[in-house]
């Protein structure tokens, strides 16, 4: 038995957490605003004051999105507030004589004015611009020792106290990667979660200025992008949906979770689960959930690489070293398992109850959108079209989300009425 | 409410016609005439066993009950507040679906159970669940201001029609 045969084809909760997806994402709009501050990124540490100037004019160095961003698996990360968490890389040849702690001051330094910032704020790895709605992490990667591996190098890592570091890393052939493992053939779904994007997606963002209120109402942008493409694949899907569960989950644990990148490496490495999304979601949650038990019985901790270079390390900071890494796994594997146990159920459950748990899993207001999109969608009362119903199984569905097909056939046409059946003999 | 000499479908021909587009429905007939089917509709995620009587010289349409899982009314509410139904106080759990607009004649006994009947039933619980998810009734409807009432006599007779559910043991004993 392989694993994909554990699943029943899981189509009418594929459809809710299709919904889901639309709801965590960044909306067109909001992609080509984002796609604009990385611009401006670039336009802000060119600028003559900057500091890093001289490094990045004339291609000497490189800007580019990477992380989520360019796996296309940004997500709404914030809880409370509607946030999405997105990276830049600034790629150049880090001068010899700078420290660590210099390279992350002068990127600091530079950030400062950024059109539109809340606030900068430094972090270990990174200089973090707060907007509205949205946070940028910039981190520089030094390629001045030109390893012969394509964009390798090493991102600085500058704790407040202690001594610096250099972190072998390689961003940009991880995305490569994570891109390249996406099965292909997948039209159906990506066409599925377009029409469903086209008609329901919500904009976050907030334009800074006139450039950025007329790129999010354009339809086309003739900048070439500075984020990649769009990935409407199945397995892309299933991750940005395990990682806004994860991050709710961890919003109310003490612990530290598990870096994003780890999970997207375990996401590519599942490959195509043909019975659907949700049986993609679960046997992700259940496999990796198996991995940090394997890990706690054997006394190990999962230790994975960068297939594109192996030095980089992607999960160096989780779990713990020692007893609280089993403690960082078990709580993971739990998270994990609670995930595949409410999903096998609502397999075969009613829409109030998938909704419910909906709202459990990815967040109160993500359930209330999808109960008004369930709503909208099978609302005929003022409607010609007639819903399709797919004999063998009595399957229903809103004429918006399948075509008439030989095994397809719309509803008679009809009007529900009413009638009670007396208990008493009628006078 | 009774059908006199006018022309309708064979029990034959519904039979047949459920046998073709409903092949996973069990179909039954009784002694007294009513024809019966069970079987299951999943218009989600949920599925329901549904059972289906029909009787022309007992009741003008067919009678649709959801076997498994029993209906039920929205917290605070009660049986009757279930919208579009052959309400069945006694027995609320085996009350009817209420499936079309006598008065529009949407159904006629010259249509056919399994191009009608069941499409709608799907319907009806796919709007159930959304009647529980939203508190609205979504599809169209002939609302709460038309509810009809049976006569008693009939009442008894239709109650007497679907006394016997199509189980297990009807299949084991056909």
């Amino acid at each position: 038995m392989t694993a994909h045969d554990r699943f029943l084809t899981l189509v009418a909760l594929d459809s809710i957490l299709l919904d889901v997806a639309t709801q965590i994402e960044p909306s067109p709009a909001d992609g080509r605003i984002a796609d604009n501050r990385y611009r401006k990124l670039q336009e802000h540490l060119e600028r003559p004051s900057s500091a890093l100037a001289i490094y990045l004019k004339n291609g000497s160095g490189l800007i580019y999105a990477q992380g989520s961003m360019a796996t296309s698996t940004t997500i709404l990360s914030g809880i409370d507030d509607d946030r999405f968490d997105v990276d830049a890389i600034v790629e150049l040849d880090v001068p010899k004589q700078w420290s660590e702690h210099d390279t992350l001051d002068k990127l600091e330094t530079s950030l400062q004015g950024f059109p539109g910032a809340v606030k900068i704020v430094r972090c270990t790895r990174c200089i973090q611009i707060q907007f509205h709605f949205m946070h940028m992490d910039v981190t520089i990667m030094d390629r001045s020792r030109r390893l012969p591996i394509s964009r390798a190098g090493e991102i600085i890592h500058a704790p407040d106290i202690g001594h610096g570091a250099r972190i072998p890393s390689n961003p940009w052939g991880f995305t490569a990667w994570f891109r390249g493992s996406m099965s292909v053939d997948q039209q159906t779904f990506a066409d599925e979660l377009r029409k469903r994007r086209g008609v329901q997606s919500k904009s976050r963002l907030r334009a800074l200025d006139e450039r950025e209120e007329m790129l999010a109402k354009a339809e086309q942008v003739d900048l070439p992008p500075m984020i990649p493409s769009r990935l409407d694949a199945q397995e892309a899907v299933a991750l940005k949906l395990l990682k806004r569960y994860v991050y709710r989950r961890y919003e109310k644990l003490t612990l530290k979770q598990p870096p994003s990148i780890y999970l997207a490496k375990r996401a590519a490495s599942i490959g195509y689960v043909p019975q659907g999304l949700a049986a993609q979601l679960i046997l992700l949650s259940e496999s990796t959930a198996e991995i940090m038990r394997g890990h706690i019985a054997s006394g190990t901790r999962p230790e994975e690489t960068n297939p594109s270079y192996h030095l980089d390390k992607i999960n160096d900071r989780w779990p713990a070293v020692g007893a609280e890494a089993v403690h960082d796994m078990r709580s993971f594997a739990e998270c994990l398992e609670h995930l595949s146990t409410k999903l096998r159920r609502l397999a075969r459950a009613p829409l109030n109850e998938i909704v419910e748990v909906m709202s459990e899993l990815f967040g109160e207001r993500v359930s209330t959108e999808v109960r008004s999109i369930l709503k909208n969608r099978f609302d005929t009362r003022a409607c010609t079209s007639a819903n399709l119903v797919q004999a063998a199984t009595g399957n229903v569905a809103a004429p918006a989300i399948v075509r008439v097909s030989n095994d397809v056939r719309p509803v008679p046409k009809h009007n529900f009425h009413s009638l009670i059946i007396e208990s008493k003999d009628d006078n | 409410m009774i059908i006199s000499g006018a022309a309708k479908r064979s029990p034959h021909a519904q039979m047949q016609a459920m046998r073709e587009i409903w092949p996973g429905f069990f179909g039954h007939k009784f002694g007294d005439g009513t024809l019966a089917w069970a079987g299951r509709l999943q218009p989600q995620a949920q599925p329901y066993a549904v059972e289906v009587f029909w009787n022309p010289a007992v009741f003008d349409r067919p009678y649709v009950i959801v076997a498994e899982p029993e209906i039920k009314p929205r917290d605070g509410n009660s049986y009757a507040d279930i919208p579009h139904l052959l309400f069945n106080e006694p027995e609320p759990t085996r009350s009817g679906l209420c499936l079309f607009d006598p008065n529009g004649l949407e159904w006629k006994p010259t249509d056919l159970i399994a191009e009608t009947t069941l499409y709608w039933t799907t319907e009806w619980l796919l709007y159930y669940e959304l009647w529980h998810l939203t508190g609205e009734w979504l599809a169209p409807g002939v609302g709460y201001e038309s509810v009809g009432r049976l006569r008693a006599e009939q009442a008894r007779a239709l109650r007497g029609m679907i006394a016997n559910p199509v189980n297990a043991d009807t299949r084991a004993a056909a």
